[in-house]
């Protein structure tokens, strides 16, 4: 529907907002911090949130490496927000074995 | 000599008198002497002991720094402890197996099915790569591999991720979220969806994507800007095509929001520009873009061919809660015509459009028996029926109503045995109608 006009400064505006948004996510990246909650909170979300579009799949399925890589790859698919989906993860990685 | 012995006798008085005087101040003062020095003694002591105290003192503060700074470290190591590598990497996909009988003008076959391998690769919590092959074997006996999705997700914000690349459509809820056969729970795709219905499968560009919490219920958006749909042969080719046959982007996408926990509604849409029949169909032996190329140079630009306006929306539902699980979902497409009906000259391509729909139960038995055969069970049936409106040859061909009676054995959560018959009723009077028995097996690993 937009023509080529349209389309370059919206290229150049998706390109500006998402280097805006990677060197903000940058500068969080690195300060994990302890959180004696989130254990709770990932295990409410992970019944609420995981059982939607399949069977829920056991935490013993995958690593903590895996499912590091998978909780990421769920959250764009299924737009689950980064917080809710970092406490999914911390539930399945302590979980896990 | 008595006076003499008077004298001795007073002087050794006096000696006595002075002796009795003089021995207490003599004897006073030693005590005190002593008494002093045990004085300093306690004094040099009680300063050795404050000393001792002070040191004592700055060794406990030594100690607790110290035992600070190891606790430090022990929290900065168990922390460290629990992160991953900063490039992780996991493999998954799935894989089926199958066979059909038909009693339609199907022969009875095998199917080698599908292996679908996906790759993900995490770099810290800020990109990720996510690709998916899918390796089948042709009716003929070739083997065909296509690219399913290949995408770089940028993790920009907790509720914003950026999409580049190929990506599969968010269009609607079965091609994103439940074609894998190990999630379908039923052996095939619903009729109008997946290859050859109007459900888009794929886009090649870019998508913002992302749940936003509204109190507490989420709200859900996927937008995308790609090249968008082709026209070919049977109507529109809603796939993900590497190179744009013009310079129209399609614009798709979907929003959905959780009225309950258990319930999601979504809409979808698509807004593209087609360009219209005219221009060479690539051969096979040529590779499309050299095709696309060469027609772009004898025509200046293949914006100069008319383009049709495609358009298609939708909504979806998934009610999941314990043992059910429950889907509907309906699609709209209109391909505008070309040229005025009224204008005797000139050609006149008369508008399309189709119309997709299911609706599907699935129940789990688990907790209805106690035998543990029972519990893995699952019985499930849909109801769908697609049509297009606006060709003879199309409507024949493609004008459809389907009902599925399935039961499935979960072996695990991802191994699945599923047994089904498919009714398929189509509307064209002159076609007979066709019943299959379909066995599948399916793993996601
Ligand atoms: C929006 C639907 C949806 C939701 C919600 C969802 N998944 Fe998935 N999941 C999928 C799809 C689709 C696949 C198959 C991906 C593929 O093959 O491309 C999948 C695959 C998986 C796999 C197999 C490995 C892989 O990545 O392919 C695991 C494990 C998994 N999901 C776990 C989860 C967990 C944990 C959650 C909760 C955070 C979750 N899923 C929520 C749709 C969903």
């Amino acid at each position: 529907m937009t023509r080529k006009r349209d389309f370059i400064p919206l290229m150049f505006v998706a390109a500006t907002v998402a280097l805006l948004g990677l060197g903000a996510a940058l500068a969080q990246a690195d300060k994990p911090k302890a959180d004696p909650m989130q254990f709770a909170r990932g295990a409410k979300a992970w019944a609420k949130n995981c059982a939607r579009c399949h069977n829920m799949r056991s935490a013993q399925d995958n690593s903590d490496e895996e499912w590091q890589v998978d909780i990421a790859h769920m959250r764009v698919r299924a737009n689950i927000p980064g917080d809710v989906a970092r406490d999914i993860r911390a539930f399945l990685q302590a979980s896990n074995n | 000599m008595r006076a003499i012995s008077y004298w001795g006798v007073a002087t050794s008085m006096a000696c006595a008198v002075s002796a009795l005087g003089l021995t207490p101040t003599y004897a006073q003062s030693t005590e005190q002497a002593q008494i002093l020095e045990r004085l300093d003694t306690l004094q040099a002591e009680l300063d050795a002991l404050k000393k001792q105290l002070a040191e004592t003192k700055t060794q406990a503060d030594q100690s607790k720094k110290l035992a600070e700074k190891a606790d430090n470290r022990a929290q900065k190591a168990v922390l460290a402890a629990d992160q991953v590598r900063p490039n992780a990497w996991h493999m998954a996909g799935y894989a089926d197996v199958g066979i059909e009988f038909s009693d339609g003008e199907n022969s009875d076959t095998f199917t080698s099915g599908k292996f679908n391998p996906a790759f993900h690769f995490l770099y810290k919590d800020l990109v990720l790569f996510e690709s998916e092959f899918q390796v089948t074997t042709m009716d003929g006996g070739e083997t065909d591999l296509e690219l399913e999705y290949s995408q770089l997700d940028f993790l920009l914000h907790d509720n914003a991720v950026l999409v580049a690349g190929k990506f599969l459509s968010p269009v609607g809820q079965f091609q994103e979220r439940l074609h894998p056969s190990w999630i379908n729970r039923l052996t095939n795709a619903p009729v109008g969806f997946g290859h050859g219905g109007i459900q888009p499968l794929s886009d090649v560009g870019l998508m913002l994507r992302g749940g936003i919490p509204v109190g507490e219920r989420l709200f859900t958006y996927s937008v995308a800007v790609g090249n968008g749909p082709r026209l070919g042969h049977d109507g529109v080719e809603l796939e993900g095509f590497g190179r744009d046959d013009n310079s129209n982007k399609a614009i798709s996408g979907r929003a959905a929001f959780f009225p309950i926990d258990n319930l999601e509604i979504g809409g979808s849409f698509l807004f593209a520009k087609v360009t219209a029949e005219g221009e060479e169909e690539p051969d096979d032996d040529h590779d499309d873009d050299e095709v696309l190329a060469s027609v772009v140079a004898d025509s200046g630009d293949l914006q100069d061919l008319p383009l049709r306006d495609y358009d298609l929306w939708g909504f979806d539902a998934a009610f999941t809660k314990g043992n059910w699980d429950i889907r509907a979902e309906y699609l709209n497409a209109n391909l505008k015509g070309l040229g005025d009906p009224d204008d005797d000259h000139g050609d006149v391509i008369e508008p399309l459009s189709w119309e997709a729909w299911y609706a599907q139960v699935a129940y789990r038995m688990s907790g209805v028996s106690d035998s543990s055969f029972f519990q893995k069970l699952e019985p499930v049936v849909r109801y769908g029926r697609f049509t297009v409106e606006g060709d003879h040859d199309l409507e024949d061909e493609l004008n459809e109503k389907r009902f599925n009676i399935g039961l499935n054995y979960w072996v695990s959560p991802s191994v699945v045995v599923k047994s089904a018959i498919e009714f398929r009723n189509y509307m064209a009077s002159e076609r007979e109608d066709d019943t299959r028995l379909q066995l599948q097996l399916s793993y996601g690993f």
